[in-house]
């Protein structure tokens, strides 16, 4: 089970996620990142502070998010990751590929501050 | 998916048969670590069970093309949690795969193959066997 919820939070957004990110909710956070992409807001800021388990289809949904997010010049970031969350994106090398904040609070504010997308 | 009240009520023990679909297999390998949590098994060897089940099972049903459903069965020992997988899909060495390649560089890196490299960087213990035209995987989480 994944809820998704939007936040607005101009010029960017918040994608807040409760629930498993695992092999059967993963598309559906592939769509709803596909869509934003497509949209106008940036930075997409997605809060895992709910989530206590991301599986390697959430983290490849992460990582093909990122790789669109840059293409189509848009920044993604992520916060709240949980202890256990976030060992297996230590595990996966994946840290450092991604900004992440303590909260969508803190990413927004600081991604405002930085301006364009690096 | 049966209730935990359905499984056999030796406590510390768990089992099922797991129709190969992702639903599923997700499902259960969640309703696991929440068993373990509930007998007082610590969230970080829960979480690395629930885990490993996730990827093992996703990879039968994705890869495997297994007939008949997957047996997964749990044993709380004091010393560690013991998961014994068993399906009749294709051969599926865990052990074989080889450790992926993780540049810290988000151009080089290609989505996909993290499941079994998780798994095996999370259990204390990983073990294989190929019998009777079935796949017996063990895992082994430390408590």
């Amino acid at each position: 089970m994944l809820d998704i919820t939007l936040k607005p939070a101009p010029p960017g957004v918040t994608v807040q996620l409760a629930g498993h990110l695992d092999a059967v909710t993963a598309p559906q956070l592939e769509l709803q990142l596909e869509e934003l992409f497509h949209a106008d807001p940036t930075p997409v800021v997605v809060d895992l502070g709910a989530v206590a388990f991301v599986a390697s289809a959430g983290l490849r949904v992460f990582l093909a998010g990122a790789k669109k997010a840059r293409r189509a010049q848009r920044v993604l970031a992520l916060c709240g990751l949980q202890p256990q969350v976030r060992q297996v994106f230590d595990l996966a090398g994946m840290t450092p590929l991604f900004l992440v904040y303590a909260t969508a609070d803190a990413a927004h504010a600081a991604l405002r501050q930085q301006g364009a997308p690096p | 998916m049966k209730p935990d009240s359905d499984c056999k009520a030796q406590s510390g023990d768990w089992q099922r048969e797991v129709p190969n679909r992702l639903a599923d297999v997700s499902a259960a390998a969640a309703a696991a670590g929440d068993f373990l949590r509930r007998h007082g098994v610590a969230e970080a060897a829960a979480h690395a069970v629930h885990l490993a089940l996730e990827e093992l099972l996703t990879n039968t049903v994705r890869y495997g093309r297994p007939a008949g459903p997957s047996r997964v069965a749990l044993v709380i020992r004091t010393d560690a949690v013991v998961a014994r997988l068993e399906d009749d899909g294709g051969a599926f060495n865990p052990l074989t795969v080889p450790a992926p390649d993780l540049p810290p560089d988000l151009d080089a890196r290609t989505p996909g193959g993290l499941g079994i490299h998780l798994v095996r960087r999370l259990v204390s213990g990983l073990d294989y066997e190929r019998r009777a035209g079935r796949n017996l995987v063990t895992v082994t989480v430390a408590r």
